[in-house]
């Protein structure tokens, strides 16, 4: 144990060193709980940053280590059961705890937020054009037709082409990015003085993310804002902040300037992140270096290092003592740092000056190595020209189960016309588009496929052919030998279970009505498994992706976007096959 | 959206066409029309009966009868849909089923016209109230009162209601509420304020009972479709934007929960219907519900049909008002 460690009294007797007249977002000790049925549940604890004006500052960390909540805490945006405490300072002025009028008046017009799903954030029922208006409208009373101008201008801020038609339009009439981009249009309305954008590029594709985040550029430059960016990209990290913090149980377990934090990480945890980030220019053969085991749940927190379960260089200590959120000064020694020193790179690790120059293969590969292989799952890159190669990424003989070379799926010449229907009475066929034409694949046990493209080239289409979703106009699809496309709905069923798919939304896809393991447990009343039995595999499967078998009565919108994902991978997944 | 109107009317034709043919069997093969003069004691003069026979078409076959009663064509012109003749009735020769309906179909779409307003009020209503204070005291009563009516068969429900209006006069000493009876009568010597009064008095009664199970299966609905929309991401965003409570709720929350009640409150107009047979029994009313009564009574095959063939047409009507409102509602929805 260090002597000159830091302690909780030090810290009212640290005094602001640092200028302060241009801080925008002042957070302090914000906790968030939640009153569940499970008892109360700590989503957000302590956390506290300081954003200055026109400074961006992103917030790392897995699915459900409290992003969103903290956000929304500040927002004023959470529901009933959820109660928050410490403070969050908006130009100086105290929100949290103020009444839903007070709240409107700062929403909006000094603080926006931008939401990660643009699918279900614009109202189906209003043009955009009046959604912009209205955000307009709340603060300033111009009129409508002013509002509208205002709205237009907007449009062509964020890169909308033909802004003037696209004002009458509705959001279903707009893509995904295209609706994220009117969603950022509504924050920077007001000019706001801060704009937390939490995930906006999560749900988009690669190509559309970064027209999204162009448009984010935008709209700082035009407002002038501060900038909180949640996500899990640490790319999308990298190139668009200044400082970042990572979040892991609710907690800031290290924040500093972005190089800072991405070369010379002080603690375990942010070290993992790094290592699970895939990376193009890496070595194919060489794997990701995942974090082992789950964050911890919320209700039953371990009393030390909430990291610690899942750390290698874990000691007593880390078990014992939570470790405060420090930063190293030049004898090595943990200290306080100012929350509102741009400089600071603090972190909540016992050990972190031991950390060093260590990467994430060192600390995590010596782990994973001990565990068995196939636990993180064995996964072979496949393009078709690839399928006579050797095994090509992983050398350990995952293929030398059942069915190595022989494909399970295969797909030949797969078309798919849509017909374009006259408006007539009779509604007569008049043209058609091809969705998707000719495509020819193979897929082999164990195998992952990527199908890779632009948004609106089919890929969605394709997976639904395969599954018979939809009929096909021509072409095959055989599995494990039986022609799909021949078979009839109800031929089709006892296959069903073996092919499933996760859909791309994850909330529109999980009915809002039912509990989580109902969710999971339809698919396999559906394909009749006993009751009790289905009960069992329903806790099974919440734990294999990762989710707490516990949660099962809860409801979709309990949960963060991420667990949302997995609930859907849940659902999808079958592996009482024989291997 | 002309087009689509029209597509779906003529659409309708063929249904109601099959739908006639299935009760028209149905009716036929469940009971002889004359059964009532057959057993009469001492027994009538089988002249008498082949008279009866030859009146009302019995003395021809199932399909020649059920086109007949279509065309109209071959009989003594007082049958055939297309020329407006609902066919001759058993209950006497000189009752006209089409002149009866008609009257008797004002004062049915009286009660039922303002059963649905209200039960579409009340239960919009109680279906936001309850998905605001989601877990309340306040929704918890509401939940338990919607369940209460759900669960309450009509006809003894219609009994109470009746009683406690008796009671409620006997206290007062005046004929506060009318018990009994329609008030059709009365109207007639009533103007202006009187004739609001009368319709009151006369109405409020019924209007409970037949409003009582569509409004509860309605509210509980309104709730469990404003909850989804109060937890959606789009009023979320409403609110981020700082607008006001009371606009995020009835602009972005309200006017989207409304849309998927249009197609419940078309498809519970059935209900409604079936539930004015009751009603109107207990409170006795003339109307439709006791027209229908009186010719199952009677084995009156030509007035049975006459009375689904109009709710019937009800039911589809209903379901196309709803079906052109959800596309004016909803955006997304494009009739072409
Ligand atoms: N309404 C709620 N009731 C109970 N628990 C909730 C509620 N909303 C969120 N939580 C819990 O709070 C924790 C933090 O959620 P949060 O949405 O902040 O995660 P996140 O870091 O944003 O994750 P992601 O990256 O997946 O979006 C999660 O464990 C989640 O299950
Ligand atoms: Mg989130």
């Amino acid at each position: 144990m260090t002597a000159t460690d830091a302690t909780n009294s030090d810290k009212e007797t640290r005094e602001a060193t640092v200028e302060r007249d241009d801080v925008v977002l002042e957070v302090n000790d914000l906790s968030v709980t939640f009153q569940s049925d499970d008892g109360p549940l700590q989503a957000v604890r302590e956390v506290s940053y300081v954003l200055r004006a026109g400074e961006a500052l992103g917030i790392v960390g897995e699915s459900g280590s409290g992003k969103s909540v903290t956000s929304m805490a500040i927002m004023g945006l959470l529901p009933r059961n959820a109660r928050v405490t410490g403070s969050a300072r908006v130009l100086g002025q105290e929100v949290v705890g103020l009444t839903d009028a007070q709240i409107s008046k700062v929403r909006g017009e000094r603080i926006a937020m931008i939401f990660q799903d643009p699918l279900t954030s614009l109202n189906p029922v209003y043009t955009v054009g009046y959604q912009i208006a209205e955000a307009v409208l709340a603060h300033r009373n111009v009129g409508r037709a002013k509002a509208m101008d205002r709205a237009l201008e907007l449009l062509e801020l964020v890169g909308i082409p033909h802004p003037e038609q696209r004002l009458k339009q509705y959001p279903h009439e707009l893509s995904g990015g295209m609706r994220q981009r009117v969603v950022i249009a509504i924050a920077m309305a007001n000019d706001p003085d801060v704009i937390i954008a939490d995930e906006p590029t999560t749900a988009l594709d690669v190509t559309v993310q970064a027209q999204v985040l162009e448009a984010l550029n935008a709209a700082r430059r035009e407002t002038g804002a501060a900038l909180v960016l949640i996500t899990h990209d640490l790319g999308v990290v990298a190139g668009n902040v200044d400082r970042v913090a990572v979040m892991y149980g609710g907690r800031i377990v290290e924040s500093g300037p972005v190089e800072e934090v991405f070369y010379r990480p002080r603690m375990p945890y942010a070290l993992g992140l790094l290592g699970s980030l895939p990376r193009l220019d890496a070595d194919r053969r060489e794997r990701l270096t995942p974090i082992m085991g789950t964050p911890p749940s919320l209700n039953a927190m371990p009393p030390g290092c909430s990291f610690a379960p899942r750390c290698p260089m874990a000691r007593t200590r880390c078990h014992e003592e939570e470790p405060l959120l420090l930063k190293l000064d030049e004898r090595g020694d943990r200290v306080w740092a100012d929350v509102g020193d741009p400089e600071a790179h603090s972190a909540a690790c016992h050990f972190s000056a031991e950390l060093g120059e260590s990467t994430p293969a060192d600390l995590f590969r010596a782990e994973s190595v001990a565990g068995p292989d196939t636990e993180v799952g064995t996964e072979r890159g496949s393009a078709r020209e690839e399928a006579t190669d050797p095994p090509a990424v992983d050398g350990t003989g995952a293929d030398s189960g059942a069915g190595g070379g022989e494909p399970i799926l295969t797909v030949t010449d797969l078309v798919k016309n849509f017909p374009i229907r006259s408006k007539g009475l009779l509604r007569r066929k008049i043209g058609e588009v091809q969705a998707v034409s000719g495509i020819s694949l193979d897929l082999r046990e164990k195998e992952t496929l990527a199908l890779v493209g632009e948004s609106g080239c089919g890929k969605s289409t394709t997976a639904r052919l395969l599954l018979q979703l939809i009929r096909r106009t021509s072409g095959e699809v055989h599995y494990r030998g039986q022609p799909l496309h021949a078979l009839t709905p109800r031929q089709m069923r006892p296959l069903r279970r073996d092919l499933q798919i996760v859909f791309q939304d994850p909330f529109a896809s999980l009915d809002p009505r039912m509990t989580v393991a109902d969710i999971i447990a339809e698919p396999l009343r559906v394909h009749r498994e006993g009751n009790g039995k289905s009960r069992r595999r329903v806790a099974e499967l919440l734990e294999l992706v990762g989710l707490n078998p516990e949660h099962g009565s809860r409801y979709p919108h309990e949960f963060s976007g991420g667990q949302r994902q997995r609930i859907g991978v849940a659902r999808a997944w079958r592996s009482t096959r024989g291997c | 959206m002309l087009v689509y109107t029209v597509r779906r009317v003529l659409g309708a034709i063929p249904v109601l066409l099959l739908a006639s043919v299935l009760t028209f069997v149905l009716i036929d093969v469940s009971g002889d029309p004359l059964a009532n003069l057959r057993v009469m004691q001492p027994p009538p003069d089988p002249e008498v009966i082949q008279l009866q026979e030859e009146r009302l078409y019995l003395d021809r076959s199932m399909p020649e009868r059920y086109w007949l009663w279509i065309t109209g064509i071959g009989g003594n012109g007082d049958i055939g849909l297309l020329q407006g003749e609902f066919g001759p009735s058993t209950q006497s020769a000189t009752y006209d089923i089409g002149a009866n309906i008609a009257e008797r179909l004002g004062v049915t779409l009286r009660l039922v016209g303002a059963a649905t307003v209200f039960a579409i009020g009340l239960a919009v209503l109680t279906g936001v109230v309850s998905a605001m204070r989601q877990y309340s005291k306040l929704d918890y009563t509401l939940t338990f009162v919607g369940f209460l009516a759900l669960a309450m068969p009509t006809f003894w429900f219609a009994g109470i209601v009746q009683q406690a209006g008796v009671g409620f006069n006997e206290l007062l000493g005046t004929q506060f509420f009318a018990t009994v009876g329609d008030g059709t009568y009365q109207a007639q010597s009533e103007s202006g304020f009187g004739l609001v009064t009368n319709a009151l008095a006369y109405m409020t009664l019924p209007t409970i009972v037949l409003m009582l199970t569509s409004f509860a299966s309605w509210s509980r609905y309104q709730r469990t479709s404003m909850l989804e929309v109060l937890n959606s991401d789009y009023v979320r965003l409403a609110r981020a934007k700082g607008l006001p409570n009371r606009v995020v709720v009835r602009r972005h929350a309200l006017r989207t929960a409304l849309i998927p009640l249009t197609t419940v409150v078309a498809v519970g107009m059935a209900a409604i219907i079936d539930g004015t047979v009751l009603t109107e029994r207990v409170f006795q009313w003339r109307g439709l519900g006791e027209f229908f009564i009186q010719a199952v009574a009677a084995n009156d095959s030509f007035a049975l049909m006459a009375w689904l063939m109009l709710s019937g047409t009800t039911v589809i009507l209903a379901n196309l008002i709803a079906d052109l409102l959800y596309g004016v509602l909803d955006p997304r929805i494009r009739y072409e």
